[in-house]
């Protein structure tokens, strides 16, 4: 390639050559594109062949794949155990034994009010507990309300469709596979918790950094706040969530894939990149929210609490890449379990920009 | 939103030998609407950006090789995607290299390497003298200028290699960054101006 003459670099970069005579600034200007351009393009770029054929071929990774052998085909919506039926959750059976009949009317009116006199601070102490994590955990899922963000020019962002939706117990299946040191992995967890909140009730959950080392003399990575799902659960009668993170923020093995999990992993995410995150028959490898939206100008992580209130303020003034990924993020992972649910809650998947993905899913 | 351009800017440098005569004088909405119509006219705006999208990618990949699979994969999500864009409200550079970027997030998550032109020839200076010494002493001020580049925050190191690398305008960086032009302009110019300063010092040091 040859270098180019001074004219031509005032043509490309007139903005950042207001003065021709600036020689210094020519300069800079000048080794910056010749060393960011001065790669010659491999052979087989040089064709547009090469890529006709690839997007012709059927085994393109691309292309979605074909369900395993042997694995369950899962069942029409009208056949599949619905919620509200006997056997979905809600209906557990109360097992508290009877009371005893043995207790004479006078005994047992001085143990009850003896017990009364007692319990009921006891009783107010605990209702006071259940109250604050209640509000606790309430705050923490507290991401303010779905907004109609969508990334405009890719709705479902980069999620692949793989195959059918998977199920479990009649629920949709979705699943996250990360760790809790990654920052991609810290990134996906808030549109994730965002989204799933309008399909249950999150319980365990706790905020957390994660904890990127780097090589030595490599530029240092922030830790970017995120939550810590090691004791969470999602109660839900429309989703089943199933979180594995294999290694904690130390680098140590956390959580253990099981046999099936490790198949999926295996089948959706050759690259063995994280997070995977399988929702509606479609599959996320890495992450689609940036982690950088989680850091200030300075490369600095914004505090969880920081990042909690630009969501619940939808505060795309100050903060509005974060606010904007993580919402539609949170959309797409909505629109993709709506599709899988038959659009159940109708709530949530009659919204206008759930209805407006859900042209885009397959 | 302003309403996109239908002026072909020609900003890609010297013409490249990989677009084919009959298409560069031709706009990109117009090579758009012929792609949605036949794929196989896809031909013209992969030969006309494929170099760009390379350069842009290489400052992700580890290798020019990872690079050319990132660049096809990028391509192909284009082709695939490609009824779905819209002219009104984003050049076709910028969603092209918009689809790049994801394609390298998701790959890389924004992990760059710090010394992305490890690989790349020597540089060379268009006016350098063309001898031995020079062109070392060269070497030297591309490698400090490397070094000053990686010691960016990201977010202005992406700056850099999307105007550079991608050679996006100010405008078009805009789009994919999610920003106004007028801030990328005064960050771009900002950036080049600390980078001057301390170019110049390593050549005092020098």
């Amino acid at each position: 390639m040859r270098p180019m003459s001074n004219s031509e670099l005032q043509a490309i970069y007139p903005d950042l050559l207001p003065d021709p005579d600036d020689r210094d600034t020519v300069r800079l200007v000048c080794d910056l594109d010749a060393a960011l351009t001065a790669q010659d393009l491999p052979q087989k770029l040089r064709s547009f062949t090469t890529l006709s054929v690839m997007a012709s071929e059927p085994a393109h990774p691309d292309r979605p794949l074909a369900p395993l052998p042997g694995w369950p085909t899962p069942a029409p919506l009208t056949q599949r155990t619905r919620p509200g039926s006997p056997q979905s959750w809600h209906r557990r059976v109360s097992r508290r034994p009877a009371r005893s009949a043995t207790s004479t009317p006078a005994s047992s009116s001085r143990r009850w009010s003896w017990r009364r006199g007692f319990a009921l601070p006891a009783a107010l102490a605990l209702l006071a507990v259940l109250v604050g994590v209640a509000v606790a955990v309430t705050n923490l899922t507290n991401l303010g309300r779905p907004t109609n963000a969508t990334f405009e020019y890719l709705p479902i962002g980069s999620y692949r469709h793989v195959g059918p939706p998977l199920y479990q117990h009649g629920k949709t299946e979705i699943l996250f596979v990360g760790t809790q040191w990654d920052s991609a992995s810290a990134a996906e967890r808030w549109p994730l918790v965002k989204a799933l909140d309008q399909f249950g009730t999150w319980s365990g959950l706790a905020p957390s950094m994660s904890h990127v080392t780097v090589p030595r003399g490599a530029p240092p990575a922030a830790d970017v706040p995120t939550y810590d799902w090691t004791r969470s659960r999602l109660r839900s009668p429309y989703v089943a969530f199933a979180h594995e993170d294999i290694v904690d923020r130390s680098g140590h093995r956390l959580e253990k894939l099981t046999p099936r999990e490790t198949a999926l992993f295996r089948r959706y995410d050759p690259g063995q990149q994280l997070p995977l995150v399988l929702v509606g028959g479609y599959a996320l490898e890495g992450a689609d929210v940036p982690y950088g939206d989680l850091e200030d100008n300075l490369g600095r992580a914004l505090l969880f609490s920081a990042v909690q209130k630009a969501l619940q303020r939808d505060d795309s003034r100050s903060y509005r890449q974060l606010v904007d990924d993580i919402n539609a993020e949170a959309n797409i992972i909505t629109a993709l379990v709506c599709h899988a649910d038959g659009k159940r809650p109708a709530s949530v998947c009659s919204r206008p920009a759930v209805k407006h993905l859900l042209k885009h899913v397959q | 939103m302003r309403e996109a351009r239908v002026i072909r800017r020609d900003v890609s440098g010297p013409r490249k030998d990989f677009e084919p005569h009959d298409t560069e004088d031709l706009d990109d909405t117009v090579l758009v609407d012929r792609a949605r119509a036949d794929p196989e006219a896809f031909a013209a705006l992969y030969h006309r950006y494929v170099q760009r999208v390379f350069h842009y990618l290489l400052t992700y990949a580890e290798t020019p090789e990872d690079a050319a699979d990132l660049t096809q994969h990028a391509f192909l999500r284009a082709l695939e995607v490609l009824p779905l864009y819209q002219h009104r409200d984003l050049p076709f550079s910028a969603w092209l290299i918009r689809i790049a970027r994801n394609a390298a997030i998701d790959t890389f998550r924004r992990h760059r390497r710090m010394l992305p032109w490890d690989h790349l020839p020597e540089a060379g200076h268009p006016l350098a003298p063309e001898d031995p010494e020079g062109m070392a002493l060269r070497r030297e001020s591309v490698n400090q200028l490397r070094l000053l580049v990686a010691q960016l925050p990201a977010d202005k190191q992406e700056l850099i290699y999307l105007r550079f690398a991608a050679r996006l305008t100010a405008g078009e960086i805009a789009a994919v960054v999610g920003k106004s032009e007028a801030a990328v302009q005064r960050q771009l110019s900002r950036i080049i101006q600390s980078l001057k300063e301390q170019y110049r010092e390593t050549d005092v040091q020098q």
